[in-house]
Protein backbone atom coordinates (compact mmCIF):
# COMPACT_ATOMS: atom_id res chain seq x y z
CA UNK A 1 0.00 0.00 0.00
CA UNK A 2 1.09 3.40 -1.21
CA UNK A 3 2.08 5.85 1.76
CA UNK A 4 -1.17 8.35 3.08
CA UNK A 5 -0.36 11.63 1.05
CA UNK A 6 -2.52 13.56 3.81
CA UNK A 7 -0.22 16.87 4.41
CA UNK A 8 -2.69 19.06 6.40
CA UNK A 9 -1.22 17.81 10.13
CA UNK A 10 -0.46 20.53 12.45
CA UNK A 11 -1.01 23.15 9.31
CA UNK A 12 -4.76 24.63 10.68
CA UNK A 13 -5.84 25.43 14.27
CA UNK A 14 -9.21 26.44 15.81
CA UNK A 15 -8.77 29.59 17.21
CA UNK A 16 -12.19 30.64 18.22
CA UNK A 17 -15.44 29.22 19.18
CA UNK A 18 -18.78 30.10 20.96
CA UNK A 19 -22.13 28.73 21.31
CA UNK A 20 -25.24 30.64 21.20
CA UNK A 21 -29.01 29.76 22.28
CA UNK A 22 -28.52 26.24 23.31
CA UNK A 23 -31.86 25.03 24.30
CA UNK A 24 -35.11 26.87 23.72
CA UNK A 25 -34.29 29.94 21.65
CA UNK A 26 -38.08 31.43 20.88
CA UNK A 27 -37.99 34.70 18.38
CA UNK A 28 -34.63 33.51 16.95
CA UNK A 29 -34.25 32.71 13.25
CA UNK A 30 -31.49 30.17 12.09
CA UNK A 31 -29.64 33.43 10.77
CA UNK A 32 -29.85 35.28 14.02
CA UNK A 33 -28.46 32.74 16.14
CA UNK A 34 -25.59 31.92 13.75
CA UNK A 35 -25.00 35.92 13.78
CA UNK A 36 -24.55 35.90 17.76
CA UNK A 37 -22.55 32.75 17.63
CA UNK A 38 -20.13 34.19 14.70
CA UNK A 39 -19.78 37.13 17.20
CA UNK A 40 -19.03 35.56 20.00
CA UNK A 41 -16.39 33.15 18.32
CA UNK A 42 -14.88 35.96 16.64
CA UNK A 43 -14.50 38.00 19.81
CA UNK A 44 -13.36 34.80 21.46
CA UNK A 45 -10.78 34.48 19.02
CA UNK A 46 -9.77 38.47 18.98
CA UNK A 47 -10.34 38.60 15.29
CA UNK A 48 -13.34 40.46 13.57
CA UNK A 49 -15.69 39.77 11.09
CA UNK A 50 -13.30 41.74 8.51
CA UNK A 51 -10.69 38.88 8.84
CA UNK A 52 -13.11 36.44 7.64
CA UNK A 53 -12.73 35.28 4.22
CA UNK A 54 -13.89 31.19 4.37
CA UNK A 55 -17.05 30.24 5.27
CA UNK A 56 -18.41 26.70 6.20
CA UNK A 57 -22.40 26.65 6.82
CA UNK A 58 -24.73 23.37 6.70
CA UNK A 59 -27.89 22.37 8.36
CA UNK A 60 -31.65 21.00 7.13
CA UNK A 61 -31.91 22.89 4.40
CA UNK A 62 -33.40 26.44 5.06
CA UNK A 63 -32.15 27.77 2.02
CA UNK A 64 -31.10 26.87 -1.66
CA UNK A 65 -27.72 28.80 -1.30
CA UNK A 66 -26.92 29.09 2.69
CA UNK A 67 -23.45 30.30 1.94
CA UNK A 68 -24.82 33.22 -0.06
CA UNK A 69 -27.84 33.91 2.30
CA UNK A 70 -25.30 33.92 5.22
CA UNK A 71 -22.80 35.75 4.10
CA UNK A 72 -25.43 38.44 2.86
CA UNK A 73 -26.92 38.35 6.46
CA UNK A 74 -23.45 38.69 7.90
CA UNK A 75 -22.57 41.56 5.37
CA UNK A 76 -19.24 39.39 4.32
CA UNK A 77 -18.23 38.08 0.64
CA UNK A 78 -15.85 35.27 1.94
CA UNK A 79 -14.03 34.12 -1.43
CA UNK A 80 -14.01 30.56 0.42
CA UNK A 81 -17.95 29.29 0.56
CA UNK A 82 -18.52 25.63 1.44
CA UNK A 83 -21.95 24.12 2.20
CA UNK A 84 -21.05 20.53 2.64
CA UNK A 85 -24.09 18.78 3.73
CA UNK A 86 -23.12 14.97 5.57
CA UNK A 87 -25.18 15.31 8.31
CA UNK A 88 -24.36 16.44 11.99
CA UNK A 89 -20.84 14.84 11.18
CA UNK A 90 -20.27 17.72 8.82
CA UNK A 91 -18.92 20.38 11.13
CA UNK A 92 -16.25 17.83 12.06
CA UNK A 93 -15.46 17.67 7.95
CA UNK A 94 -15.33 21.04 7.74
CA UNK A 95 -12.11 21.27 9.79
CA UNK A 96 -10.50 19.12 7.63
CA UNK A 97 -12.18 21.02 4.65
CA UNK A 98 -10.97 24.47 6.04
CA UNK A 99 -7.44 23.44 6.76
CA UNK A 100 -7.33 22.29 3.32
CA UNK A 101 -8.49 25.26 2.01
CA UNK A 102 -6.15 27.34 4.22
CA UNK A 103 -2.87 25.37 3.12
CA UNK A 104 -3.61 25.95 -0.40
CA UNK A 105 -3.97 29.33 -0.09
CA UNK A 106 -7.40 30.16 -0.82
CA UNK A 107 -8.14 31.64 2.18
CA UNK A 108 -7.00 32.92 5.48
CA UNK A 109 -9.99 32.43 8.30
CA UNK A 110 -12.51 30.04 8.56
CA UNK A 111 -16.11 30.66 9.98
CA UNK A 112 -18.01 27.27 10.54
CA UNK A 113 -21.24 27.96 11.43
CA UNK A 114 -24.17 26.31 12.38
CA UNK A 115 -27.49 27.70 13.82
CA UNK A 116 -31.14 25.44 14.15
CA UNK A 117 -34.43 26.46 15.30
CA UNK A 118 -36.05 23.02 15.18
CA UNK A 119 -37.23 23.07 18.77
CA UNK A 120 -38.86 25.97 18.83
CA UNK A 121 -40.21 25.79 15.24
CA UNK A 122 -41.89 22.51 15.88
CA UNK A 123 -39.57 21.13 12.72
CA UNK A 124 -38.46 17.74 14.41
CA UNK A 125 -40.80 15.02 12.82
CA UNK A 126 -40.68 11.09 13.04
CA UNK A 127 -41.34 10.98 9.89
CA UNK A 128 -38.38 13.03 8.96
CA UNK A 129 -38.25 12.15 4.84
CA UNK A 130 -39.92 12.61 1.88
CA UNK A 131 -41.01 9.33 1.05
CA UNK A 132 -38.77 9.83 -2.81
CA UNK A 133 -36.07 8.32 -4.75
CA UNK A 134 -34.44 5.48 -2.00
CA UNK A 135 -36.48 6.57 1.03
CA UNK A 136 -39.65 5.36 -1.09
CA UNK A 137 -38.87 2.53 0.24
CA UNK A 138 -38.59 3.03 4.50
CA UNK A 139 -40.59 5.79 4.69
CA UNK A 140 -44.06 3.99 3.56
CA UNK A 141 -43.59 1.36 5.93
CA UNK A 142 -43.58 3.10 8.88
CA UNK A 143 -39.90 2.90 9.81
CA UNK A 144 -39.31 6.22 11.80
CA UNK A 145 -36.51 8.38 10.20
CA UNK A 146 -33.67 8.78 11.14
CA UNK A 147 -34.40 7.26 14.39
CA UNK A 148 -35.50 3.58 12.92
CA UNK A 149 -31.77 3.21 11.86
CA UNK A 150 -30.55 3.68 14.90
CA UNK A 151 -32.59 1.15 16.37
CA UNK A 152 -32.29 -1.78 13.70
CA UNK A 153 -28.74 -1.22 14.60
CA UNK A 154 -29.33 -1.60 18.49
CA UNK A 155 -30.99 -4.79 17.60
CA UNK A 156 -28.81 -6.25 16.00
CA UNK A 157 -25.94 -5.45 17.84
CA UNK A 158 -27.77 -7.28 20.56
CA UNK A 159 -28.53 -9.57 18.58
CA UNK A 160 -24.82 -10.32 18.00
CA UNK A 161 -23.00 -9.51 20.50
CA UNK A 162 -25.16 -9.72 23.30
CA UNK A 163 -25.46 -6.20 24.02
CA UNK A 164 -27.74 -5.62 26.44
CA UNK A 165 -30.77 -2.58 26.83
CA UNK A 166 -28.95 -1.60 30.52
CA UNK A 167 -25.56 -1.49 28.59
CA UNK A 168 -27.12 1.40 26.21
CA UNK A 169 -28.45 3.22 29.09
CA UNK A 170 -25.30 3.50 30.84
CA UNK A 171 -24.29 6.00 27.72
CA UNK A 172 -27.42 7.83 29.00
CA UNK A 173 -26.14 7.88 32.19
CA UNK A 174 -22.62 8.93 32.03
CA UNK A 175 -23.69 12.36 29.65
CA UNK A 176 -26.29 13.39 32.46
CA UNK A 177 -23.32 12.87 35.01
CA UNK A 178 -21.33 15.06 32.97
CA UNK A 179 -24.38 17.12 32.01
CA UNK A 180 -24.27 18.05 36.22
CA UNK A 181 -21.10 19.89 35.64
CA UNK A 182 -22.11 21.83 32.84
CA UNK A 183 -24.04 24.70 34.10
CA UNK A 184 -25.37 25.54 30.27
CA UNK A 185 -26.90 22.59 30.20
CA UNK A 186 -30.31 22.25 30.34
CA UNK A 187 -30.26 18.21 31.63
CA UNK A 188 -28.96 18.38 35.16
CA UNK A 189 -31.24 16.16 37.19
CA UNK A 190 -29.69 12.63 38.40
CA UNK A 191 -30.52 10.06 35.58
CA UNK A 192 -30.34 5.86 36.73
CA UNK A 193 -30.10 2.52 34.08
CA UNK A 194 -33.50 2.15 35.82
CA UNK A 195 -35.09 5.52 34.70
CA UNK A 196 -34.10 5.19 31.25
CA UNK A 197 -35.47 1.84 31.04
CA UNK A 198 -38.65 2.69 32.57
CA UNK A 199 -39.05 6.15 30.21
CA UNK A 200 -41.38 5.34 27.03
CA UNK A 201 -39.73 3.33 23.83
CA UNK A 202 -40.25 5.04 21.11
CA UNK A 203 -38.89 2.29 18.59
CA UNK A 204 -37.15 -0.87 20.22
CA UNK A 205 -34.62 -1.08 21.83
CA UNK A 206 -34.48 2.67 21.89
CA UNK A 207 -36.55 4.42 24.68
CA UNK A 208 -36.82 8.08 24.95
CA UNK A 209 -33.82 8.31 27.04
CA UNK A 210 -31.91 6.40 24.60
CA UNK A 211 -32.35 9.15 22.39
CA UNK A 212 -31.36 12.96 22.22
CA UNK A 213 -32.45 16.03 23.05
CA UNK A 214 -34.54 18.18 20.84
CA UNK A 215 -33.27 21.85 20.95
CA UNK A 216 -32.77 25.18 19.33
CA UNK A 217 -29.05 26.61 19.17
CA UNK A 218 -26.06 27.91 17.10
CA UNK A 219 -22.48 27.34 17.09
CA UNK A 220 -19.20 29.00 15.73
CA UNK A 221 -15.59 27.79 15.16
CA UNK A 222 -13.35 29.77 14.05
CA UNK A 223 -9.91 28.44 11.92
CA UNK A 224 -7.08 30.01 10.85
CA UNK A 225 -3.17 28.80 9.32
CA UNK A 226 -1.06 27.41 12.39
CA UNK A 227 1.25 30.75 12.03
CA UNK A 228 -1.34 32.98 13.02
CA UNK A 229 -3.08 31.09 15.31
CA UNK A 230 -0.27 31.58 17.46
CA UNK A 231 -0.79 35.77 17.84
CA UNK A 232 -4.31 35.71 18.45
CA UNK A 233 -6.01 35.08 21.86
CA UNK A 234 -6.24 31.93 22.94
CA UNK A 235 -4.38 28.65 23.15
CA UNK A 236 -3.51 27.05 19.21
CA UNK A 237 -5.72 23.47 18.66
CA UNK A 238 -3.92 22.48 16.13
CA UNK A 239 -5.70 20.37 13.41
CA UNK A 240 -3.22 17.07 13.63
CA UNK A 241 -5.31 14.16 11.65
CA UNK A 242 -8.80 13.82 10.02
CA UNK A 243 -10.26 11.81 7.84
CA UNK A 244 -14.33 11.41 6.38
CA UNK A 245 -15.95 8.64 4.94
CA UNK A 246 -19.63 7.36 4.22
CA UNK A 247 -21.50 4.01 2.78
CA UNK A 248 -24.62 4.58 2.12
CA UNK A 249 -27.83 7.30 2.92
CA UNK A 250 -30.47 5.08 3.56
CA UNK A 251 -30.25 1.96 6.51
CA UNK A 252 -31.20 -0.35 3.56
CA UNK A 253 -28.10 0.26 1.94
CA UNK A 254 -26.11 0.39 5.25
CA UNK A 255 -23.18 -2.51 4.79
CA UNK A 256 -22.91 -4.33 8.16
CA UNK A 257 -25.52 -2.23 10.72
CA UNK A 258 -22.68 -2.86 13.26
CA UNK A 259 -20.14 -1.46 12.05
CA UNK A 260 -20.09 2.43 10.66
CA UNK A 261 -18.14 4.34 8.46
CA UNK A 262 -16.12 5.52 11.37
CA UNK A 263 -14.28 2.52 11.32
CA UNK A 264 -13.03 3.94 7.94
CA UNK A 265 -12.62 7.21 9.20
CA UNK A 266 -11.46 6.90 12.90
CA UNK A 267 -8.12 4.84 11.92
CA UNK A 268 -7.22 7.16 9.14
CA UNK A 269 -7.65 10.13 11.09
CA UNK A 270 -5.59 8.51 14.17
CA UNK A 271 -2.87 7.11 11.65
CA UNK A 272 -2.63 10.69 10.07
CA UNK A 273 -1.99 12.13 13.30
CA UNK A 274 0.60 9.91 14.03
CA UNK A 275 -1.33 8.14 16.89
CA UNK A 276 -3.59 5.77 18.67
CA UNK A 277 -6.67 5.90 20.54
CA UNK A 278 -4.32 5.55 23.76
CA UNK A 279 -2.96 8.64 23.00
CA UNK A 280 -6.19 11.19 23.52
CA UNK A 281 -7.12 12.49 26.82
CA UNK A 282 -10.59 13.72 25.68
CA UNK A 283 -13.28 12.43 23.04
CA UNK A 284 -15.89 13.81 22.02
CA UNK A 285 -18.42 11.63 19.90
CA UNK A 286 -21.72 11.63 18.74
CA UNK A 287 -24.51 10.17 20.48
CA UNK A 288 -27.84 11.07 18.72
CA UNK A 289 -28.73 8.16 20.47
CA UNK A 290 -26.71 5.61 22.68
CA UNK A 291 -26.08 3.24 20.28
CA UNK A 292 -24.44 6.23 18.20
CA UNK A 293 -21.59 6.40 20.85
CA UNK A 294 -20.91 2.78 21.54
CA UNK A 295 -20.35 2.19 18.30
CA UNK A 296 -18.40 4.75 17.63
CA UNK A 297 -15.87 3.88 20.68
CA UNK A 298 -15.80 0.35 18.61
CA UNK A 299 -14.93 1.88 15.33
CA UNK A 300 -12.61 4.57 16.36
CA UNK A 301 -10.54 1.29 17.94
CA UNK A 302 -11.11 1.88 21.75
CA UNK A 303 -12.48 -1.25 22.66
CA UNK A 304 -13.01 -4.52 19.86
CA UNK A 305 -15.94 -4.52 17.68
CA UNK A 306 -18.36 -6.17 19.99
CA UNK A 307 -17.25 -4.82 23.10
CA UNK A 308 -18.76 -1.59 22.96
CA UNK A 309 -21.54 -2.45 26.11
CA UNK A 310 -19.25 -3.83 28.39
CA UNK A 311 -16.50 -0.95 27.78
CA UNK A 312 -19.16 1.83 28.45
CA UNK A 313 -20.80 0.18 31.75
CA UNK A 314 -20.26 0.69 35.76
CA UNK A 315 -19.13 4.68 34.71
CA UNK A 316 -16.34 3.92 32.55
CA UNK A 317 -16.80 6.88 30.25
CA UNK A 318 -18.39 8.83 33.43
CA UNK A 319 -16.91 11.78 35.28
CA UNK A 320 -13.75 10.08 37.35
CA UNK A 321 -14.14 6.77 35.12
CA UNK A 322 -11.42 5.71 32.89
CA UNK A 323 -12.19 7.48 29.73
CA UNK A 324 -13.63 10.83 29.55
CA UNK A 325 -16.20 10.64 26.61
CA UNK A 326 -18.74 13.62 25.53
CA UNK A 327 -17.47 16.09 28.78
CA UNK A 328 -20.39 18.58 27.80
CA UNK A 329 -22.96 15.93 28.45
CA UNK A 330 -23.07 15.73 24.38
CA UNK A 331 -26.75 15.52 22.40
CA UNK A 332 -27.89 13.22 25.14
CA UNK A 333 -28.17 15.96 27.89
CA UNK A 334 -26.53 19.03 26.77
CA UNK A 335 -28.36 20.15 23.53
CA UNK A 336 -28.88 18.92 19.73
CA UNK A 337 -30.28 21.40 17.61
CA UNK A 338 -30.31 18.85 15.20
CA UNK A 339 -26.46 18.86 14.18
CA UNK A 340 -24.37 18.39 16.59
CA UNK A 341 -21.17 17.93 15.29
CA UNK A 342 -19.95 21.36 15.83
CA UNK A 343 -20.63 21.46 19.51
CA UNK A 344 -18.27 18.75 19.42
CA UNK A 345 -15.45 20.67 18.22
CA UNK A 346 -16.24 23.67 20.83
CA UNK A 347 -16.20 21.09 23.39
CA UNK A 348 -12.74 19.54 22.86
CA UNK A 349 -11.75 22.85 22.43
CA UNK A 350 -12.99 24.11 25.43
CA UNK A 351 -11.39 20.98 27.60
CA UNK A 352 -7.75 21.32 25.52
CA UNK A 353 -7.55 24.96 26.50
CA UNK A 354 -8.48 24.20 29.91
CA UNK A 355 -11.44 26.21 29.82
CA UNK A 356 -14.20 23.16 30.98
CA UNK A 357 -14.71 24.29 34.32
CA UNK A 358 -15.74 21.87 36.75
CA UNK A 359 -15.63 19.45 34.14
CA UNK A 360 -12.31 19.65 32.87
CA UNK A 361 -10.27 16.93 32.46
CA UNK A 362 -6.80 17.55 34.16
CA UNK A 363 -4.06 18.14 31.60
CA UNK A 364 -5.83 17.65 28.75
CA UNK A 365 -3.76 17.72 25.49
CA UNK A 366 -4.76 15.95 22.35
CA UNK A 367 -9.14 14.80 22.26
CA UNK A 368 -10.84 13.27 18.89
CA UNK A 369 -13.99 14.62 17.52
CA UNK A 370 -16.22 12.10 15.98
CA UNK A 371 -19.17 12.85 14.26
CA UNK A 372 -21.90 10.64 12.72
CA UNK A 373 -24.32 11.89 10.19
CA UNK A 374 -27.56 10.85 8.43
CA UNK A 375 -28.52 7.27 9.21
CA UNK A 376 -25.07 6.43 10.88
CA UNK A 377 -24.26 6.72 6.98
CA UNK A 378 -21.38 9.50 7.48
CA UNK A 379 -18.44 9.90 9.77
CA UNK A 380 -15.83 12.66 9.89
CA UNK A 381 -13.21 12.11 12.63
CA UNK A 382 -10.32 14.81 13.21
CA UNK A 383 -7.70 14.83 16.17
CA UNK A 384 -6.54 18.14 18.07
CA UNK A 385 -3.87 18.77 20.18
CA UNK A 386 -3.02 22.28 22.14
CA UNK A 387 -0.13 23.86 20.55
CA UNK A 388 3.10 23.03 22.89
CA UNK B 1 -50.95 -12.90 9.53
CA UNK B 2 -52.16 -9.78 11.67
CA UNK B 3 -53.54 -7.21 9.00
CA UNK B 4 -51.04 -4.41 11.00
CA UNK B 5 -50.78 -2.89 7.70
CA UNK B 6 -54.65 -2.11 7.53
CA UNK B 7 -53.86 0.39 10.24
CA UNK B 8 -51.68 2.29 8.53
CA UNK B 9 -51.72 5.19 5.89
CA UNK B 10 -48.57 6.98 6.08
CA UNK B 11 -46.66 8.70 2.95
CA UNK B 12 -47.68 6.77 -0.37
CA UNK B 13 -44.10 6.35 -2.73
CA UNK B 14 -42.88 9.24 -4.92
CA UNK B 15 -42.72 6.84 -7.72
CA UNK B 16 -40.30 7.88 -10.39
CA UNK B 17 -38.69 6.10 -13.64
CA UNK B 18 -36.14 3.76 -11.76
CA UNK B 19 -38.95 2.82 -8.83
CA UNK B 20 -42.42 1.81 -11.41
CA UNK B 21 -41.98 -1.21 -12.38
CA UNK B 22 -41.26 -2.69 -8.85
CA UNK B 23 -44.68 -0.56 -7.49
CA UNK B 24 -46.33 -1.67 -10.63
CA UNK B 25 -45.11 -5.33 -9.93
CA UNK B 26 -46.14 -4.72 -6.58
CA UNK B 27 -49.44 -3.61 -6.83
CA UNK B 28 -50.37 -7.07 -8.60
CA UNK B 29 -48.31 -9.28 -6.05
CA UNK B 30 -44.87 -9.41 -7.24
CA UNK B 31 -41.75 -9.23 -6.35
CA UNK B 32 -39.44 -7.63 -9.08
CA UNK B 33 -36.09 -6.74 -8.66
CA UNK B 34 -33.27 -5.93 -10.89
CA UNK B 35 -30.76 -7.95 -12.13
CA UNK B 36 -27.20 -6.48 -13.93
CA UNK B 37 -27.31 -7.81 -17.42
CA UNK B 38 -23.16 -7.95 -17.05
CA UNK B 39 -22.40 -9.05 -13.47
CA UNK B 40 -25.75 -10.70 -12.68
CA UNK B 41 -26.15 -9.58 -9.14
CA UNK B 42 -29.42 -8.22 -8.27
CA UNK B 43 -29.44 -4.89 -6.76
CA UNK B 44 -32.05 -2.95 -4.67
CA UNK B 45 -33.18 -0.15 -4.10
CA UNK B 46 -33.12 -0.07 -8.09
CA UNK B 47 -31.32 2.27 -10.39
CA UNK B 48 -30.89 3.24 -13.96
CA UNK B 49 -27.71 0.84 -13.92
CA UNK B 50 -26.24 -1.54 -11.82
CA UNK B 51 -24.31 0.08 -8.98
CA UNK B 52 -21.14 -2.43 -9.13
CA UNK B 53 -20.67 -2.11 -12.79
CA UNK B 54 -22.70 0.53 -14.13
CA UNK B 55 -23.75 -2.07 -17.42
CA UNK B 56 -27.43 -2.26 -18.17
CA UNK B 57 -30.11 -3.53 -15.46
CA UNK B 58 -33.13 -6.10 -16.49
CA UNK B 59 -36.05 -6.95 -14.08
CA UNK B 60 -36.75 -10.27 -13.01
CA UNK B 61 -39.04 -12.07 -10.59
CA UNK B 62 -37.48 -12.32 -7.66
CA UNK B 63 -37.93 -15.66 -4.41
CA UNK B 64 -39.13 -13.46 -1.98
CA UNK B 65 -37.51 -15.89 0.84
CA UNK B 66 -35.38 -14.09 3.16
CA UNK B 67 -34.07 -14.33 6.60
CA UNK B 68 -34.92 -11.40 9.44
CA UNK B 69 -31.49 -9.16 9.44
CA UNK B 70 -32.81 -6.68 12.46
CA UNK B 71 -35.92 -5.61 13.57
CA UNK B 72 -37.47 -2.76 15.52
CA UNK B 73 -40.83 -2.43 17.12
CA UNK B 74 -41.81 1.11 16.93
CA UNK B 75 -44.16 2.58 19.77
CA UNK B 76 -44.10 6.29 18.69
CA UNK B 77 -45.00 6.20 15.00
CA UNK B 78 -44.66 8.80 11.85
CA UNK B 79 -47.71 10.49 11.05
CA UNK B 80 -49.73 8.40 9.60
CA UNK B 81 -49.04 4.40 11.06
CA UNK B 82 -50.15 6.03 14.69
CA UNK B 83 -53.25 3.39 15.03
CA UNK B 84 -50.96 0.24 14.17
CA UNK B 85 -48.47 0.84 17.16
CA UNK B 86 -47.18 -1.12 18.02
CA UNK B 87 -45.74 -2.91 14.83
CA UNK B 88 -42.40 -4.39 13.88
CA UNK B 89 -40.63 -2.91 10.74
CA UNK B 90 -37.45 -5.31 9.88
CA UNK B 91 -34.86 -5.75 7.22
CA UNK B 92 -34.85 -8.72 5.60
CA UNK B 93 -31.74 -10.59 3.43
CA UNK B 94 -33.22 -12.02 0.41
CA UNK B 95 -31.84 -14.96 -0.57
CA UNK B 96 -30.94 -13.14 -3.79
CA UNK B 97 -28.10 -10.96 -1.36
CA UNK B 98 -29.85 -7.89 -1.10
CA UNK B 99 -31.76 -6.21 1.31
CA UNK B 100 -35.31 -4.76 1.68
CA UNK B 101 -37.10 -2.91 4.81
CA UNK B 102 -40.62 -3.87 5.24
CA UNK B 103 -43.27 -4.34 8.34
CA UNK B 104 -43.01 -7.78 9.97
CA UNK B 105 -46.50 -9.06 9.78
CA UNK B 106 -46.64 -11.24 12.90
CA UNK B 107 -47.32 -11.23 16.33
CA UNK B 108 -44.53 -9.54 18.07
CA UNK B 109 -43.59 -11.84 20.35
CA UNK B 110 -42.77 -14.20 18.27
CA UNK B 111 -40.50 -12.07 16.18
CA UNK B 112 -36.62 -13.09 15.95
CA UNK B 113 -33.33 -12.05 14.59
CA UNK B 114 -32.37 -14.81 11.80
CA UNK B 115 -36.00 -16.21 11.26
CA UNK B 116 -36.83 -17.14 7.67
CA UNK B 117 -39.58 -15.14 5.92
CA UNK B 118 -41.46 -15.13 3.16
CA UNK B 119 -42.45 -11.94 1.55
CA UNK B 120 -45.86 -11.38 1.03
CA UNK B 121 -48.01 -8.06 -0.32
CA UNK B 122 -50.92 -6.70 1.96
CA UNK B 123 -53.00 -3.66 1.43
CA UNK B 124 -52.80 -0.79 3.69
CA UNK B 125 -55.70 0.92 5.23
CA UNK B 126 -55.73 3.89 2.61
CA UNK B 127 -55.73 0.90 -0.11
CA UNK B 128 -51.77 1.31 -0.55
CA UNK B 129 -50.21 -2.19 -1.63
CA UNK B 130 -46.50 -2.77 -0.33
CA UNK B 131 -44.57 -5.87 0.42
CA UNK B 132 -44.07 -7.03 3.94
CA UNK B 133 -42.47 -9.68 5.64
CA UNK B 134 -44.36 -12.92 7.16
CA UNK B 135 -42.39 -15.58 8.76
CA UNK B 136 -41.92 -18.39 6.57
CA UNK B 137 -43.42 -21.94 7.49
CA UNK B 138 -41.25 -24.61 8.30
CA UNK B 139 -38.77 -24.86 10.80
CA UNK B 140 -36.53 -21.34 11.38
CA UNK B 141 -33.13 -22.70 11.24
CA UNK B 142 -33.62 -24.84 8.26
CA UNK B 143 -30.96 -22.32 5.82
CA UNK B 144 -31.16 -24.81 3.11
CA UNK B 145 -33.04 -22.99 0.82
CA UNK B 146 -31.95 -19.75 2.25
CA UNK B 147 -28.08 -20.10 0.43
CA UNK B 148 -27.54 -16.86 -1.27
CA UNK B 149 -27.66 -17.27 -4.91
CA UNK B 150 -25.10 -14.60 -5.46
CA UNK B 151 -22.36 -13.25 -2.84
CA UNK B 152 -24.23 -10.22 -1.74
CA UNK B 153 -23.30 -6.95 -2.59
CA UNK B 154 -23.05 -5.73 0.60
CA UNK B 155 -20.04 -6.53 1.69
CA UNK B 156 -17.77 -4.94 5.12
CA UNK B 157 -16.35 -1.82 3.97
CA UNK B 158 -12.99 -3.12 5.08
CA UNK B 159 -12.92 -5.38 2.28
CA UNK B 160 -13.97 -2.36 0.14
CA UNK B 161 -11.05 -0.07 -2.30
Amino acid sequence: MSRDPYGLSRLAAVVGIAEYGCGMSPGETVLSLQGRAARLALRDAGLGLADVDGLFVSGYPYAERPGLLLSEYLGIQPSWLDSTNVGGCGFVAALEHAAAAIAAGLCRVVLISYGSTQYSSGLRKLGGRPPEFSYQFEVPHGLPQPLGGYALAASRHMYEFGTTPDQLAEVAVAARQWAMLNPAAPQRGELTVDDVLASPMIASPLHVLDCCLVTDGAGAVIVTSADRARDLAQPAILIVGSACAHSHETVTSMPDMTTTAGAVSGPSAFSRAGMTPRDVDVVQTYDSFTITTLLALEDLGFCAKGEGGAFVSGGRIAPGGELAVNTSGGGLSYCHPGMFGIFLVIEATRQLRGQAGQRQVAGARRAVCHGVGGQLSATATAILERAA
Amino acid sequence: MTNVTERMAGPRPVVDCDSKPFWDAAARGELLLQVCAACQRWQFPPRAQCARCAADVTWRAASGTATLYSYTVVHRAPAGFADAVPYAVGLGDLIEGVRMVAVVDAPLDSITIGQALQVAFARRGDDFVLPVFRPKPGRPDDARDLTPISATQQEPLSRRG
